[in-house]
Formats: C-alpha cells, sequence, structure tokens
C-alpha cells in the first residue's frame, strides 16, 4: 500500500448529491458568507448604517510613526474583523466535517501575515518597488511552505477555495447587472472557443505523444476549463487511472503560478489597458484563485505607468472570462467525456451511464451566489443616480463589501503560496508536461488575440 | 430474496473472486461503488493524499461531485459506478 492509499482509511461514504450538497460542499457555504455579508450589509444601509466599522482595512501610510497611529486607533476594529471572520470560516468548516480547533490556531497565523501583506501593500511607496498585495502574497506563502518550516497542522487554516469562492460571491456585489448582462454573452463566446480550443491541442498533442486517452482528457480540461477542479471532476467522469489526476495537478500548478506572475509581466511590457489585461488572464489562466491574483496585481498597476483603466476593470474582466465563461464548462466536459468513454473508448471493468443530471451536479454553484449578489446590489441601489451612487452607495455599502472581499482575497492568495509544496507534487513525466505546455502556448497565443484585438472594444470600455 | 440475489448475480456476470454483498437483502441501489469497501471518497482523506489537491481547488468542492478512487482498479469513478468486483462495506450491528 502506498503512502497516499495510507491515507486513505476508508471513512463512510457520504452522497453529497442533492439536498445534502446545500450543507456538505464548500460552494455552498461560499454562497451563505458571501450573500449573508452582503444582505447585511443592504439591511444596514437601509438603516442608515455601515458595515465600513467591521471592514477595517489598513490605511495609506508614508512612515512608521504614522502607521503605527493608525494602527492604534483600529486595533478593535481589527479585533471584531479577526473574531468575525473566525466565527464565519468556523461555522461553514465545522459543517464540512473540519475541526474548529484545528482551524482557528492556523487561521490566527493567516490573519497575521495577511495583516502584514496588506500593510505592506499599503506603504505609498509599494507601487516603486511592485509590492503588489497578491503577488507579495504568494511569493511569502512559497517562501514559508518550500523552506520547510511551516508545521503541516496548520494546513487546517489554509482553505484556499473557500476564500476565493467567498470573495467572489462579494465580487458580484461590485459588479453591475447591466454589465454582466452586457459583456456576458462575450465571455461566454470567448470561454468557449478559447476552451474547444485549448482542449483540443492538449488532447491530441498527448495522443500523437502516445499518452492514454483518459490522462489526456484530464489534462485536456485542466487547460481549457478550470485547473484543478476540472481535472479532477473529469478524472471520475471518465474513469482515470490513479495517477493521472495527480499529474494533471502537478503541471497544472506549476504553469498556474508561472502565469500569475508572468501575465500581468507581459501585459504592464505592453501597456495593456486593465480591462483587455484581465479578459486575457481570464482566458489564459488555469484556476480562479491563481487567476485572481494576477489580476489583482495588474489592476494595482491600473492608472499607473501608461496602464490605462482602473482596478475594478481587470477584475471585472478577469470574473467575467473566467467564472461566467470557463467555469461553468466544467459539468458539460465531464458530461460530455463521460459519453465519449463509455461509448467510443475501450470498455472497462467498471462503469457508468452517463446522466445529463451530471451538468448541474458539477455546475459551480458559487456563481449562483456570485449573479445573486450582483442582482441584490443593482436593486438596492436602483434609485441612485451615479453621481449619488458614488457619492452613498460607494462609501456605505459597495465600499466596506469591497473590502471584506480584499481581505478574503489575501487569505486566498496567502493560502495559495502556504499549500503548495513543490517537493511534494507528484512527478508529472515529460511528456505529459509538453502536451499541457503545448496548450498552454495556443491559449495564451489565442487568449492575447481574442482579448486584445477581437473582443477588445468590449473589455477596454468595462464601465458601470 | 436468496433465488432473486442470485439470479441478479448472474446477469450482472459477477465472478466467483467478487466477493459477497455485505447482506443478501442489500437493495441494489446500494450495489454501486459508494457501498463498496474499495471505494474512497472522504473529502478531507483525499486532500491529504493527492499532493497539490487543496492547493488550487478542494475536496469539498461541487465540481467534485461524490467521485472518488477505487483501489481495486487504482482508478477515480462516479459514486453511482458499478462493477462486477463490488463488496459491500461491513453493516454495522
Amino acid at each position: 500500500m502506498s503512502t497516499a492509499d495510507a491515507k486513505l482509511n476508508g471513512s463512510p461514504v457520504q452522497s453529497t448529491v442533492g439536498w445534502r450538497e446545500l450543507w456538505l460542499k464548500e460552494d455552498w457555504w461560499a454562497i451563505y458568507l458571501g450573500l449573508g455579508l452582503v444582505i447585511v450589509g443592504v439591511v444596514l444601509f437601509a438603516n442608515g448604517s455601515s458595515l465600513k466599522w467591521l471592514a477595517v482595512t489598513p490605511a495609506k501610510w508614508s512612515s512608521l510613526p504614522q502607521l503605527f497611529d493608525n494602527l492604534a486607533n483600529d486595533w478593535l476594529r481589527y479585533l471584531a474583523q479577526l473574531v468575525f471572520w473566525i466565527a464565519a470560516f468556523s461555522a461553514a468548516l465545522s459543517a464540512l466535517g473540519h475541526k474548529a480547533r484545528d482551524f482557528v490556531p492556523a487561521f490566527l497565523v493567516l490573519y497575521a501575515l495577511s495583516f502584514v501583506v496588506f500593510v505592506a501593500g499599503q506603504w505609498r511607496e509599494a507601487f516603486r518597488y511592485n509590492l503588489e498585495p497578491p503577488l507579495l502574497a504568494l511569493a511569502i506563502g512559497l517562501f514559508i511552505a518550500n523552506g520547510g518550516a511551516l508545521p503541516r497542522w496548520l494546513d487546517a487554516g489554509f482553505r484556499v477555495e473557500l476564500y476565493v469562492k467567498t470573495g467572489i460571491v462579494v465580487l458580484g456585489a461590485t459588479l453591475p447587472l447591466t454589465l454582466l448582462i452586457w459583456a456576458g454573452p462575450v465571455a461566454i463566446l470567448q470561454a468557449s472557443i478559447v476552451s474547444i480550443v485549448t482542449f483540443l491541442v492538449i488532447f491530441w498533442t498527448a495522443r500523437w505523444m502516445a499518452i492514454d486517452r483518459r490522462l489526456a482528457a484530464v489534462l485536456g480540461v485542466g487547460g481549457a476549463v478550470c485547473g484543478v477542479s476540472a481535472a479532477i471532476a473529469v478524472a471520475g467522469a471518465v474513469g482515470a487511472k490513479k495517477g493521472d489526476a495527480p499529474t494533471a495537478i502537478t503541471t497544472v500548478i506549476l504553469w498556474a503560478i508561472v502565469m500569475i506572475f508572468a501575465l500581468p509581466i507581459a501585459s504592464h511590457l505592453m501597456h495593456l489597458p486593465a480591462g483587455i489585461a484581465g479578459a486575457w488572464i481570464g482566458t489564459s489562466e488555469f484556476a480562479d484563485a491563481a487567476g485572481l491574483a494576477a489580476a489583482e496585481a495588474y489592476g494595482q498597476i491600473a492608472g499607473h505607468d501608461g496602464v490605462a483603466g482602473t482596478a475594478d476593470q481587470s477584475v471585472w474582466a478577469f470574473t467575467l472570462m473566467k467564472v461566467v465563461g470557463r467555469d461553468v464548462w466544467i459539468g458539460i466536459w465531464a458530461f460530455v467525456l463521460a459519453v465519449v468513454a463509455t461509448t467510443r473508448w475501450d470498455r472497462q471493468e467498471t462503469g457508468i451511464r452517463p446522466n445529463p443530471a451530471e451538468i448541474w451536479w458539477r455546475f459551480p454553484k458559487f456563481v449562483i451566489g456570485f449573479l445573486l449578489a450582483s442582482i441584490i446590489i443593482t436593486i438596492a441601489a436602483r434609485n441612485y443616480s451615479m453621481s449619488n451612487y458614488n457619492k452613498v452607495v460607494v462609501p456605505g455599502l459597495v465600499g466596506p463589501l469591497k473590502d471584506l472581499r480584499s481581505w478574503a482575497f489575501i487569505f486566498c492568495f496567502l493560502s495559495i503560496g502556504l499549500t503548495t509544496r513543490f517537493r511534494d507534487l507528484a512527478r508529472a513525466g515529460i511528456k505529459p508536461f509538453l502536451a499541457f505546455s503545448t496548450g498552454v502556448l495556443v491559449n495564451v497565443i489565442l487568449g492575447f488575440v481574442l482579448s486584445a484585438v477581437v473582443f477588445a472594444s468590449y473589455w477596454e470600455s468595462l464601465t458601470r | 430474496m436468496r433465488l432473486w440475489t442470485k439470479l441478479w448475480r448472474q446477469r450482472r456476470g459477477r465472478s466467483a473472486e467478487a466477493a459477497r454483498p455485505a447482506r443478501a437483502d442489500t437493495p441494489r441501489a446500494r450495489l454501486v461503488c459508494s457501498g463498496c469497501v474499495h471505494f474512497r471518497n472522504d473529502p478531507a482523506e483525499m486532500e491529504a493524499a493527492i499532493p497539490g489537491f487543496a492547493s488550487l481547488s478542494s475536496g469539498f468542492a461541487s465540481v467534485r461531485g461524490d467521485d472518488g478512487l477505487c483501489l481495486k482498479h487504482d482508478r477515480w469513478v462516479a459514486a453511482r459506478s458499478s462493477c462486477r468486483f463490488f463488496r459491500g462495506r461491513p453493516t454495522r450491528s
């Protein structure tokens, strides 16, 4: 029995399909937390109050005395916020079967590191030294995790997906529904083109290299749709060998980490407007969390150094492309490939009749929360003119939600680094890596052409 | 009931090496991977066993559905898959 098998102790199998999904899946808990924040924010706003007190973030600073003054004034708010996050995430994770006593100490470490990253990012000279918080968080996390000083028990607090999904649901509150309706179809069209082309390139390159078709399919969706999540989903759908998913995971992680740094740097060198760069990152990154780190980092550059646009445009374009455009493909790919595997490929010992309901079972449900958040805020702000929206709704409602979202994303970016231990990753093998890399190359070029040329007018003009 | 079970096994082509289900009256619906001793899909255990799984994804994500690993075939399978090597989990008394 391998070390990996030894960790699979055979805990009782629980079905998470159907209504049970509502409390056994992370996506739904991200919706409860994210939408809960949005609804509380709207209720407080309607009653003349705000989440502002809780949504504290470090202020811009240029000298240490100024920084210490700010922190001394706001320490109680930070304490309250820490308690809030612990209570919210502990409730969600306890329902999912984690132990709060493992999570809480690990989260205290995560919050402390996040605080340091946030403070560093607010330094007025940070831009000059490229200290964008997302990249800084990732670099610090990778350094700590791969330096060997990180105890394993701390992993209990590094829940990358819960943080990023919660953040994306809250992000929906900052993205107007009209923009979703206007740019959503373009995102879906661009994502469809890129997903199909990328999958076919990886799949046929892998087959040309005589890689098993199930591994080829797992690698293909890993590059085409949603990285690790899609690879796992399709591995089950096509009956892939046990080692296929870890192979795909290794290649996805390595390329995702490279792209977090490479795409913003390339966009910066070409002075791409923020919306176009966000769309390109959404098209060519392999995971939501990694892509958001890159999009947020580029957003920090927007408005400086010849880069047109705003931070919001970068994140909005990324989210439309990746979350609305690409992520929703997962169930469709899983179903189609399950049909192909059971009807066209050689029959295997384990079998399953594909079920179209799989498209719904595998649907990334947090996207629903993201859309609902956008609808709720659009309704809540419907009676405000643009100037009043900026004067009243932004500081009282949308701004605090955005600040809380920033915290959730910083937790996520740090957690990516803190959970990525390169020495632990499975050996991918040169052929799968080359097949995937060919798809990366095509994806990056095609993504750039679609984002910066074909649909450039849409992405460049994303405004409220 | 025993006759029904025998006929059902014959129809499924169950081989002699396949172990008996835990209970003879197990409903057919339970004779799928989710009820098999070879099947593993606990999300926390899978995250611990598969390197890098939790870095950019999660065992608790909707997209994973109920999928898990079959230790008999060393394959990823859906919880509602089935095969002739099904062996029921021991029932708790």
